[in-house]
């Protein structure tokens, strides 16, 4: 045992510079988030959020590859890794305690600054603290997945850095594909643009160090030089890029946060519904459909496993939809002090029953009601109670903006309204009744005066409502198959579809990638892997050694796929797309993949040769 | 009662009765397409200094790596102490002190830190030679390896290695980048430990005089090939003759005279070395005065320093080993 402890001392001498400099950067990309949200919002940090997760699982990740560099890429550059292995101990436990200290750093790094922001949190009067013990703390909130994709990282830039002690040990590739999946299943699950991206990055790390070193085992036996240009390329170069990348784009997403979604300004005439109800070709400004976005589960691409979301804004208090008990949790606007919890059995201060399903999310929703895949409820945050106001399948759901027709459902093939009930019409003539007559029939009434009618039968069958507008004696919608590339713009009057035209393939939007943005794309892939790739070539004494700009035929492959498979990842990519993002996708989607297939052919060829 | 030292004598002296502490056959190591070391044999018994020589690049650490079982050989089979290289306990590896030719230690970690690991991993750590060492290049303790001069860390390397106590010690290049002061402080340390201690000492270096102050046998390596197999410094430096000759002569038609072994030309005059036993240099040197010609004046045969016949071989090896590709 005291040898091990030695060991870790020496572990600990070799990293600290490195693990207190990324410490250092997970404290201030911290205390960066918790500067840029407003005091209201800091309280959210901690529960799951997707802003938070950016620095918490980045950080391990960034950690995890640097120790398993200085653990064992650096050891073999400097040649102390010889000396290691000569040492009179059993060789795993000089490899023991390498990652014994990096999973204790990563843990520390995971923990230390999630419990900082917590008590910190704790002590501001302002925000009243978070509604976390610090026991749940550490269950829910995403320490244990930082310490995973940390710990991910280590093992993986570790087991490439091992392959390069025995040719035959390339087999081992096959080891880190678990791991790979592990963390490409993480980045499919955060859900979230950029901890995916830090996550695929971890996951294109440890694949980058494989292939070069395979490439570079194969055909110069320069272990340490390629081993060492590689990590190098793929730990150190991104860093400040990721440093920048996190501070744009938070701060862009924050402000995203508080604006409503622009409309694209484009004069070029496309089919849409005219100001008297028909469809025809029009410019942007003459159509009437309102671009009320829906949104749902059921519809969405990301699952969103988040535990707490954003469900709804009161008079008085802010909902946050608590995904893992089903319930609303009403905090404070003002001050974010927690005012209670709102179930299937009411509004309660501490505890409350969940709701029928799991709740969903709404994004900038302005009213607070409890969406569930199987109804929707009412919170009368004044009295206090809970209204159950419709029962059904909700496949969609969506938010208007007007008193009237407040939510907008997707039920099955049908598009339900739930709104305040109209006071009762005055009596008129038979002509006057048929032009003002109503949209929607009522289906059923709840509590707190609202009505659930029925807007549009059959609107559904095309697809997942998009877009809608509610005129006086018409309703517009555009329904999209997004598989199937294709939309439809629906008419609807007196509660039935009166027009409707089915377009193939909807125009561009404003969040998919430009023309240029893909050229863009395309060379940056091949432009990173040519500055990334380290190039051989023997010196003076006959020794295999490094030297800048010779790339391989291997970097101009692995180049070529990467190109095709970024321009494929941005063809499916729908999202808003800025340079920043469009680099850290290249990178995730396309380097990932690419480094994959070019480790295959080495191997391949390796095998090849060694018949 | 009987005590660890002698407890080592004794493991020393069955080792040496049973077999080679060092024993290489037909080693074959490969980078990629690269030939590092092709079918490298030696033995190395107890208590004897081995120098390996050879120019840049020739195999020599290689071989050093191979024979500690840290790189993967194509075939052939290293053993030290009669155990399989790429098999080594903890025990035999107890026995080996290993010197690298970069120096290698953390450069973050300071000369005391560096004592302390190391005692704690070998309990035959012995300072004294050590402090030595440090004493004699001002090496304060509390310095950060990295922050000593090349010199300062070769003196360093090596003392930690000596106060390990080994039976083998495996110094690749230890008195690269030393003053002479130092080198020969380094070389006297390693000489003190194989007469004081019978330690075997296998030795990379291209220092011939110290070579010549270390070594019992000589082992010349070119372009990873043995160029001339381990033999005592003696018989190895006795085989060898040279003889000038001054003339303009055909060098193709001396160079096949079996037993030439190398040609220098000086402006001139061209100096001729020979080698082999007796009978077939005193043959080889009829044949070359016939060949040379009437008109050319050849001196008498006169004995060769070290570094001669060792540039001799190594530039023989080096030319055939041109003319192979």
């Amino acid at each position: 045992m005291s040898e091990l402890g030695v060991l870790v001392r020496r572990e600990w001498a070799q990293s600290a510079r490195w693990t207190l400099a990324v410490t250092a950067l997970t404290f201030a990309g911290y205390a960066f988030l918790f500067a840029l949200c407003r005091p209201p919002d800091r309280y959210r940090l901690l529960c799951d959020p997707p802003l938070l997760r950016r620095v918490a699982l980045t950080a391990p990740a960034l950690l995890g590859a640097a120790l398993a560099y200085r653990g064992f890429a650096a050891e073999v550059r400097q040649g102390t890794w010889d000396g290691l292995m000569l040492l009179p101990i059993a060789r795993s436990k000089v490899v023991l305690a390498k990652v014994l200290f990096a999973l204790s750093a990563v843990a520390a790094l995971s923990i230390a600054p999630m419990y900082a922001l917590w008590a910190l949190l704790s002590t501001l009067s302002a925000t009243g603290g978070p509604l976390l013990t610090a026991r749940e703390l550490l269950s829910e909130s995403l320490i244990s997945r930082a310490f995973v994709t940390g710990a991910a990282a280590f093992v993986g830039g570790a087991s490439a850095s091992l392959l390069l002690r025995e040719a035959k040990r390339l087999y081992w590739a096959a080891g880190v594909a678990p791991v790979l999946l592990f963390v490409s299943h993480h980045g499919e699950r955060s859900g979230d643009l950029p901890s995916r991206q830090a996550l695929w990055l971890c996951a294109a790390l440890a694949v980058l160090g494989l292939s070069h070193v395979a490439r570079e085992v194969r055909e110069t036996g320069a272990r340490a030089s390629a081993l060492l240009l590689s990590l190098r390329a793929a730990v150190v170069s991104p860093l400040p890029w990721l440093v920048l990348l996190f501070m744009a784009t938070t701060a862009a997403d924050v402000q995203l946060r508080h604006e409503t979604p622009g409309i694209e300004r484009d004069d070029t005439p496309r089919w849409g519904v005219s100001d008297d109800g028909h469809i025809r070709m029009l410019r942007h400004d003459e159509s009437s459909l309102a671009y009320a976005q829906l949104s749902a589960r059921g519809a969405s691409n990301d699952p969103l496993p988040r535990y707490w979301q954003p469900g709804a804004y009161g008079e008085r208090l802010q909902f946050f939809a608590d995904k893992r008990s089903s319930v609303l949790l009403a905090f404070d606007q003002t001050s974010g002090r927690a005012e209670g919890c709102a179930g299937r059995d009411g509004f309660r201060a501490s505890r409350c029953a969940a709701f029928d399903s799991e709740l969903t999310f709404v994004p900038n929703f302005q009213k607070p009601f409890a969406l569930t895949a199987r109804g929707v409820h009412a919170v009368d945050e004044d009295r206090r109670t809970v209204h159950t106001l419709y029962r059904g399948a909700v496949d969609r759901v969506g938010y208007l903006g007007s008193d009237e027709a407040t939510i907008a459902l997707q039920s099955g093939d049908d598009l339900v309204f739930i709104g305040r009930a109209a006071p009762p019409d005055p009596p008129s003539d038979e002509t006057e009744d048929a032009a003002d007559a109503p949209v929607a029939q009522d289906v059923e009434a709840r509590g707190a005066g609202l009505v659930a009618t029925v807007a549009c039968r059959g609107a559904g069958a095309f697809g997942a409502i998009e877009e809608l507008s509610v005129s006086d004696d018409f309703i517009a919608l555009e329904v999209g198959r997004i598989a199937r590339r294709e939309r439809t713009i629906v008419v609807c009057r007196d509660g039935a579809i009166a027009e409707r035209r089915t377009l193939a393939r909807p125009p561009r939007r404003a969040s998919e990638p430009t023309v240029r943005d893909r050229w863009l794309a395309l060379a940056l892939g091949p432009a990173a892997l040519y500055a990334s790739s380290p190039r051989h070539t023997v010196d003076a004494d006959g020794e295999p050694t490094m030297a800048p700009r010779r790339p391989t035929r291997a970097t101009w492959i692995a180049a070529t796929i990467t190109a095709l498979l970024s321009s494929l990842a941005l063809a499916l990519h729908r999202r808003r797309t800025s340079a920043g993002a469009l680099s850290a996708a290249l990178l995730g989607f396309a380097t990932g993949p690419a480094y994959a297939l070019a480790l295959l052919w080495t191997l391949w060829a390796q095998r090849k040769s060694e018949r | 009662m009987r005590t660890c030292c002698d407890a080592r004598i004794e493991t020393t002296m069955i080792d040496a009765l049973l077999e080679p502490v060092v024993r290489a056959e037909g080693l074959c190591v490969r980078f990629g397409d690269r030939s590092a070391l092709s079918d490298v044999s030696l033995a190395l018994d107890a208590g004897r200094v081995l120098a390996v020589v050879g120019a840049n690049g020739a195999g020599k650490s290689t071989l050093f790596r191979a024979l500690l079982g840290l790189v993967p050989t194509r075939s052939g089979e290293a053993t030290l102490f009669g155990h399989r290289a790429s098999e080594l306990s903890p025990a035999v590896r107890a026995r080996v002190a290993y010197v690298s030719e970069e120096h290698a230690e953390l450069p973050q970690l300071r000369v005391r830190e560096l004592i302390a690991f190391r005692r704690s991993m070998y309990r035959s750590f012995d300072e004294a030679p050590l402090r030595a060492l440090l004493e004699r290049g001002r090496i304060a303790q509390d310095r950060r390896f990295g922050e000593l001069s090349r010199g300062q860390r070769a003196q360093t390397v090596v003392g930690l290695a000596l106060a390990q106590s080994p039976d083998l010690l495996m110094l690749d290049d230890p008195t690269l980048g030393l003053d002479p002061l130092a080198r020969r402080t380094v070389v006297q340390s390693v000489l003190a430990l194989a007469r004081e201690a019978g330690t075997t000492v296998l030795v990379a270096t291209h220092e011939i005089a110290d070579v010549e102050r270390l070594a019992d046998e000589l082992l010349l390596l070119s372009r990873g090939r043995v160029a001339s197999p381990a033999q005592d410094l003696e018989s190895f430096v006795g085989a060898a003759r040279a003889v000038t000759v001054e003339a303009d002569v055909d060098t193709d038609a001396l160079r096949a005279i079996d037993g030439v072994l190398f040609l220098w030309p000086r402006k001139t005059k061209l100096e001729v070395i020979l080698s082999g036993d007796e009978a077939l240099i005193e043959r080889a040197y009829d044949q070359l005065v016939e060949r040379a010609g009437a008109g050319a004046t050849v001196s008498e045969l006169r004995e060769v320093s070290l570094e001669e016949v060792t540039l001799a071989w190594l530039a023989r090896d080096s030319e055939e080993g041109d003319r192979r590709e």
